[in-house]
């Protein structure tokens, strides 16, 4: 044994020095806040068929210096109605999260999710059917909350070619990967609410892929989101 | 589909993580350690018999790893894809069970005859002179692709942004992971010593089939799993007990008394 010990001590070498490599992209920033003090958009969302399952809905509220993000997503899979609804405030000036609400019903079940983000750190508690865990881990200085990702794209600068990353807070499972985004292409899309000229985003978070399609217009509507088979169309758009 | 199998063989590369790395180095060192395999003598210089057991390890872990992304996810996709031609989605989900099972033994197929070459390869430039000696070289290799496999799986994990803070949310479900990975290196280490015993004993094929459907027993559970048969928590139980008792297998095969005449020689090579 004594013998392979330098091969072997070779080899760890090596890998750990493939770990000290990073990506180089830089950090994500926002080029502007499209959007009016209060919207609401609708969605279908599909199956890989092209049936409907469901829908969902953004809609954001602004309050003095911040805005709510709120996302409802309510699906019926093999029977199974799922019901997720994630609310987001954030800055309104660089959309950096504040604190985060999720819950999430399905199966009986209820799964409540709250965060507040402080300097450096996000305090979590979730409660699965009453009972609670809590959790705070420190974060760093690119995150921005999962709830609030659909809104953020929009805020991007959209150049073909652009590319950053930033961290994808996900309080409910405590995790934060890294995300990459890229502008990918202009591409014409066909929803029911009508044809956009669109920004093709790609969003790749742990070597999973979506793609996304922002008008390219102000105020940069989202039109289309895939996941993996899935996709969400817009029906309609709505400024009260 | 290139594009898949090249995003496959890329992402063994990708998110390395000291943690990952250091812990499969560690689950693998701690599963091939009962093998003893600083016992081996191969009849050359001690240098050269530790440079061909690394030779093993190395060869195993890329060529397994590209076999998985080149082989496997083709062969996988094209039989995806004859089932979705001759049947729709919804025929496909009730028979599951059985029309995933040719797809998981794939696995088993093309993971365990890749292991089996630099093995294959080494024993044909010099025969170890004893079942147990193959049983080692064998053990070296799985572990050579057990490693590579741990190290990819734990990156990822650690990728997710995994911490102690995720243990306090997700309770021991969080730590799921790790237990996986301790007992998949266990069941690569101890299915291709299997194999490559069988190899030694002039019965390749029985051995490399026998490695290859205990290898698909251990990932049929994601059919369980995906069919809502049995819970994660349930797949990880099976995937330890099928890995404990490869292992074991393996090791009571090197441990136990060597009969017939090659066993002097082979305790000899011991160093026994």
């Amino acid at each position: 044994m004594k013998r392979l010990l330098p091969a072997l001590s070779l080899l760890i070498c090596l890998f750990l020095a493939a770990a000290g490599c990073s990506s180089a992209l830089p950090t994500l920033t926002i080029a502007q806040i499209p959007w009016p003090d209060d919207e609401v958009t609708t969605y279908t969302v599909q199956d890989a068929e092209g049936s409907a399952i469901g829908t969902l809905e953004l809609t954001i509220q602004r309050d003095d210096g911040t805005y709510t993000l709120t996302q409802v997503v309510d699906v019926t899979i093999e029977g199974q109605q799922v019901q997720d609804t994630v609310s987001v405030t954030a800055s309104a000036t660089d959309l950096k999260p504040l604190s985060m609400t999720e819950t999430v019903l399905f199966s009986g079940q209820t799964i409540e999710v709250a965060a507040t983000y402080g300097e450096g750190e996000v305090a979590i508690v979730a409660t699965v059917d009453g009972e609670e865990q809590s959790a705070t881990i420190a974060i760093p200085e690119d995150a921005y909350d999962d709830g609030e990702v659909l809104f953020l794209l929009r805020a991007i600068p959209f150049q073909v070619g652009y590319r950053a990353t930033y961290t994808d807070v996900v309080p409910a499972a405590g995790l934060m990967p890294e995300a990459t985004v890229s502008v990918a292409a202009e591409e014409a899309v066909e929803v029911p609410a009508g044809s956009f000229d669109c920004y093709k985003i790609e969003l790749t978070v742990l070597g999973t892929t979506q793609y996304l399609w922002y008008d390219t217009e102000s105020p940069h509507y989202l039109v289309k989101v895939e996941v993996e088979g899935t996709s969400m169309v817009l029906t309609e758009t709505a400024t009260p | 589909m290139i594009q898949t199998m090249v995003d496959v063989f890329v992402s063994g590369f990708q998110n390395p993580s000291a943690w990952g790395i250091f812990l499969a180095l560690a689950f693998g060192a701690a599963w091939l350690a009962p093998f003893a395999p600083w016992v081996l003598r191969l009849p050359t210089t001690a240098l050269r018999a530790t440079l061909a057991l690394l030779g093993v390890f190395v060869s195993s872990a890329i060529l397994t790893w590209a076999a998985i992304s080149f082989v496997q996810v083709s062969l996988q996709t094209w039989y995806g894809q004859a089932l979705a031609h001759f049947w729709d989605q919804e025929t496909l989900m009730s028979w599951l069970l059985l029309a995933a099972a040719p797809q998981i033994l794939i696995t088993g197929l093309v993971q365990e005859a890749a292991k089996l070459l630099p093995p294959l390869v080494l024993m044909r430039w010099h025969r170890p002179q004893g079942a147990r000696l193959a049983l080692i070289v064998g053990a070296v290799s799985g572990a050579g692709f057990g490693i590579f496999e741990g190290q990819w799986a734990l990156n990822m994990i650690f990728a997710s942004g995994w911490s102690w803070g995720t243990v306090q949310l997700g309770g021991f479900q969080a730590l799921l992971g790790f237990w996986e990975r301790f007992f998949a290196i266990a069941f690569h280490i101890g299915a291709s010593a299997i194999a490559v015993y069988g190899l030694f004993r002039g019965r390749w094929w029985q051995f490399y089939l026998l490695a290859a459907f205990l290898h698909a027993f251990v990932n049929y559970s994601v059919v369980l799993l995906g069919t809502g048969y049995l819970t994660t928590l349930q797949i990880e139980i099976w995937v330890a007990v099928v890995a404990l008792i490869t292992v074991g297998i393996a090791l009571w095969l090197r441990w136990r008394p060597e009969r017939g005449p090659a066993a002097e020689t082979a305790m000899e090579a011991d160093g026994e």
